[in-house]
C-alpha cells in the first residue's frame, strides 16, 4: 500500500517554521521538501510521537546527518487514516504510539472521574441526609436525655414569655391547670406537665419542650367551653410528648451543622440562648400536627372527655380563618382538620364522658376583655 | 487566500504599543470586544456573535463559538471593522497593558497558532478564534493558564499582545524547554504542550516558583513574555494601600511625611 498526503516537515534547510510538504508512504518514507530535492527515509529510523497541543498530531522524527528532522501530520484525519492502516514498516511504532495513547487516555479518564466525583461527593452526601434525615434525626432525638430537654425547655421558657405578662392566678389559671391535670393524668409522661396563662390577645397555645404549656388569654375568651380548650391542650402535649420541638431543634441544627461541614462556614453556630428561642418560631410539619391530632384525641378518650369541643374549636377557627389567629399560620387548614376529626371521633365511637366542673362564662368574664 | 482580507499594518509605541491597520476597500478586521483605540470616518463597526469567521455557518455554529468563547472567559461578541468607503482607511487597536505587539502571519506559521487566552488583540476578518484545550489531567490540574487556550486558524494576519518584552525561540524538532506556564505567550500548532512537576519540594516551597513548568517541545515556534499580566498584577495589588502595602518609598515620616510632601 501506499499512502500520499501534505504534512509539515522540519529539518535543517527548512524554514525554522516548517513547510508544507507532500509526502508518500510506500516501502520508505518519501518526502519533497524544497523545490524538487526528493528524500527518501526508511522506516527503522522513524520514531512516532504524539504531537501538537492537544496531542491529536502525529510527529514522525528521524535524524539525518545530526540534525533532527520531523515530518508532523498535523491533518487529524490523516494521522487517524495512518494509525488504522500504517506501512508495514511502520506498525511497530504505530502499536508503541497507540499504546502511550491509551494509556495516557485511561489515566486522564480515572483522574478526571476521580475530580469530578470529588466535587459531587458532597452533593451526593447532602442527598443522602435529606433522604435519611427523619431516620437521623429520629436516631439522634432518642439519644437526648429528659432532662436535658426540660432544662432547654425551661430557658425557652423563660425567654417566650420574657416581655409577657403571666397570669398566676384566678379562675382562668384555675380551669387551665384543672383541665391539664386531668389530661396529664390520663397519660404516662417522663415530664413534669406546667401550664401557663399569658395574657395576650392572640388565639394560641403552644407546647415549649420538656413540659410547659402555654394558652393565651385570646384562646380562652374564643373557646365557648372547657372542652374546647381541653382539645387544644390535649393537641399541645402531645407536641411535648412526641417531642416534635426537639425533632424541629435537631433537624435544623443538623442541616446547619452538615451544611457547614460541606460548604463552609454559614455564619456562626448560634449559642443555647439563641437556640431556646429559635424553638418558639420552629413551625411543627403538617405530619406532626396531624399526628398530635390524633393522639390527643386519643387522650381525650382516656380522660373521659367530650371529643366534639376540639371538632368544634376549630370549626370555630375555620370560620374565622385569614384573621388574627396565630395557631392557624403553622396549622394545617382548619377545616381540613376539624372534618378528619369527625371521622375519627365516629370511627372511635361513643365513649364515657365525664363533663369538665367549670362554669365557663365566669371563667371568660375573669379575664376581661380586650 | 479564499475568504482572508490581506491587511497592511503599522505597530507604534515602545512598551506600551497600538497597532494601526490600513483596511483596502470593502477589506475588514475582527477584534476583541473593546480593543479599538481610533477609527477612520468610513469604517462601520459590526459587534458579531460568535467570532464573525464564517466556518460555522448558521445560529447554531455562532452558537457555539459564542460558548467555547464564554470558556476562554472572553466577551460573547467580537467586533467586526469594515472599510466602507472608496479609499483605504485607518482603524488602530490598542495593547491593554505594557508590552508588545506581535504580528503573526498564520499561512506562513501552519495555519494554526495556540495563544494564551487573552493574548489575541485582532485579525484579518476569516482568521476563526477559537479555544483548544487540554484533556490531560495533569494539565488541567496544574497547568494554570496552559489549561484553556485560544486557537487562531487560518491564514490571514493575527495579532497577538504579550506581557513585558518578547522573546520568540524556534525548536528543532524534539528540542525542548520549560517556561512558566504564564510566560507561554503563543505556539505554532505544531508545538507539543505538557506539564512537569518540580521535583523538589524545597524549591516549590522557598523558590518562589510555581510546582509545575510547562514543558514545550518542538518542532515549531514559540513565543513567550516576560511579564504575565497575572505577575505585574499581584505586585500592584500588594503594594496597594488598602492591602497594607505602603505608598511611599520607605519615608520614617510615614502618615506625617504624606501630608507634607504636597501630592496628595
Amino acid at each position: 500500500m501506499s499512502a500520499t498526503g501534505v504534512g509539515a516537515c522540519f529539518g535543517a534547510g527548512l524554514p525554522p517554521q516548517g513547510e508544507r510538504v507532500p509526502f508518500e508512504m510506500g516501502d520508505r518514507l518519501i518526502l519533497w521538501p524544497g523545490s524538487s530535492r526528493e528524500r527518501a527515509v526508511s522506516y527503522e529510523a522513524i520514531r512516532l510521537e504524539p504531537g501538537g497541543f492537544d496531542r491529536r498530531h502525529i510527529q514522525l522524527r528521524w535524524t539525518e546527518d545530526g540534525a533532527p528532522w520531523a515530518l508532523v501530520l498535523d491533518d487529524t484525519r490523516m494521522a487517524r487514516a495512518v494509525r488504522a492502516d500504517p506501512p508495514p514498516g511502520l506498525s511497530g511504532e504505530v502499536e508503541r504510539l497507540d499504546a502511550g495513547l491509551k494509556r495516557g487516555r485511561l489515566v486522564s479518564g480515572t483522574g478526571w472521574s476521580l475530580v469530578v466525583g470529588l466535587v459531587l461527593l458532597p452533593m451526593i452526601a447532602l442527598a443522602l441526609l435529606w433522604w435519611q434525615a427523619d431516620r437521623i434525626v429520629g436516631a439522634a432525638v432518642a439519644r437526648i436525655p429528659v432532662a436535658w430537654e426540660e432544662q432547654l425547655g425551661d430557658a425557652a421558657y423563660g425567654q417566650l414569655t420574657a416581655g409577657a405578662t403571666v397570669i398566676e392566678t384566678g379562675p382562668a389559671v384555675e380551669a387551665v391547670e384543672g383541665i391539664g391535670e386531668r389530661l396529664a393524668a390520663a397519660v404516662e409522661s417522663p415530664y413534669t406537665l406546667r401550664w401557663h396563662v399569658v395574657d395576650d390577645p392572640q388565639v394560641n397555645a403552644f407546647a415549649v419542650p420538656g413540659g410547659h404549656v402555654v394558652v393565651f388569654t385570646g384562646l380562652i375568651r374564643e373557646a365557648r367551653s372547657a372542652e374546647e380548650v381541653a382539645g387544644v391542650l390535649a393537641h399541645e402535649i402531645q407536641h411535648v410528648l412526641l417531642r416534635h420541638s426537639l425533632r424541629g431543634l435537631v433537624r435544623s441544627l443538623g442541616w446547619r451543622a452538615a451544611l457547614s461541614i460541606l460548604f463552609g462556614d454559614t455564619g456562626p453556630l448560634s449559642g443555647v440562648g439563641e437556640l431556646a428561642s429559635r424553638l418558639g418560631t420552629l413551625k411543627f410539619g403538617r405530619d406532626q400536627e396531624t399526628a398530635a391530632d390524633v393522639e390527643g384525641l386519643a387522650l381525650l378518650h382516656r380522660a373521659k372527655i367530650d371529643p366534639h369541643g376540639m371538632a368544634a374549636f376549630f370549626d370555630a377557627l375555620a370560620k374565622q380563618e385569614g384573621g388574627r389567629v396565630a395557631l392557624l399560620s403553622t396549622h394545617p387548614v382548619s377545616a381540613e382538620r376539624a372534618a378528619r376529626l369527625r371521622a375519627e371521633i365516629v370511627r372511635a365511637g361513643a365513649w364515657p364522658v365525664v363533663p369538665l366542673p367549670y362554669a365557663w362564662g365566669r371563667v371568660r368574664a375573669s379575664i376581661g376583655t380586650r | 487566500m479564499p475568504q482572508m482580507h490581506v491587511i497592511d499594518y503599522e505597530i507604534h509605541g515602545g512598551d506600551m504599543q497600538f497597532v494601526e491597520i490600513e483596511l483596502d476597500p470593502e477589506e475588514a478586521a475582527v477584534a476583541e470586544a473593546g480593543g479599538m483605540m481610533y477609527m477612520a470616518d468610513g469604517i462601520e463597526m459590526e459587534t458579531v456573535f460568535g467570532d464573525g469567521s464564517g466556518s460555522r455557518p448558521g445560529f447554531l455554529g455562532a452558537l457555539v463559538g459564542a460558548g467555547k468563547r464564554l470558556l476562554t472567559g472572553e466577551s460573547l461578541f467580537m467586533t467586526i471593522f469594515v472599510n466602507t468607503s472608496r479609499e483605504k482607511k485607518r482603524v488602530a487597536f490598542a495593547a491593554p497593558y505594557p508590552g508588545k505587539i506581535v504580528p503573526m502571519m498564520l499561512g506562513e506559521l501552519g495555519g494554526t497558532i495556540i495563544c494564551q487566552k487573552d493574548a489575541f488583540l485582532c485579525a484579518a476578518k476569516g482568521v476563526s478564534v477559537g479555544i483548544a484545550f487540554q484533556k490531560r489531567l495533569g494539565v488541567g490540574l496544574f497547568g494554570g493558564e496552559g489549561f484553556i487556550m485560544q486557537k487562531l486558524e487560518g491564514d490571514g494576519l493575527a495579532f497577538i499582545h504579550a506581557g513585558g518584552a518578547l522573546v520568540e525561540r524556534t525548536l528543532k524538532p524534539g528540542e525542548m524547554i520549560r517556561v512558566d506556564t504564564g510566560c507561554i505567550v503563543a505556539l505554532q500548532g505544531s508545538v507539543n504542550f505538557d506539564i512537569e512537576y518540580v521535583g523538589k519540594i524545597k524549591s516549590a516551597l522557598f523558590g518562589g516558583e510555581g510546582l509545575f513548568f510547562a514543558v514545550v517541545r518542538g518542532p515549531g515556534r514559540v513565543w513567550l513574555q516576560s511579564l504575565p499580566l497575572s505577575r505585574l498584577a499581584n505586585r500592584i495589588y500588594a503594594a496597594a494601600p488598602q492591602r497594607g502595602g505602603r505608598r511611599e518609598e520607605g519615608s520614617i515620616l510615614g502618615g506625617l511625611g504624606g501630608l507634607l510632601d504636597g501630592d496628595n
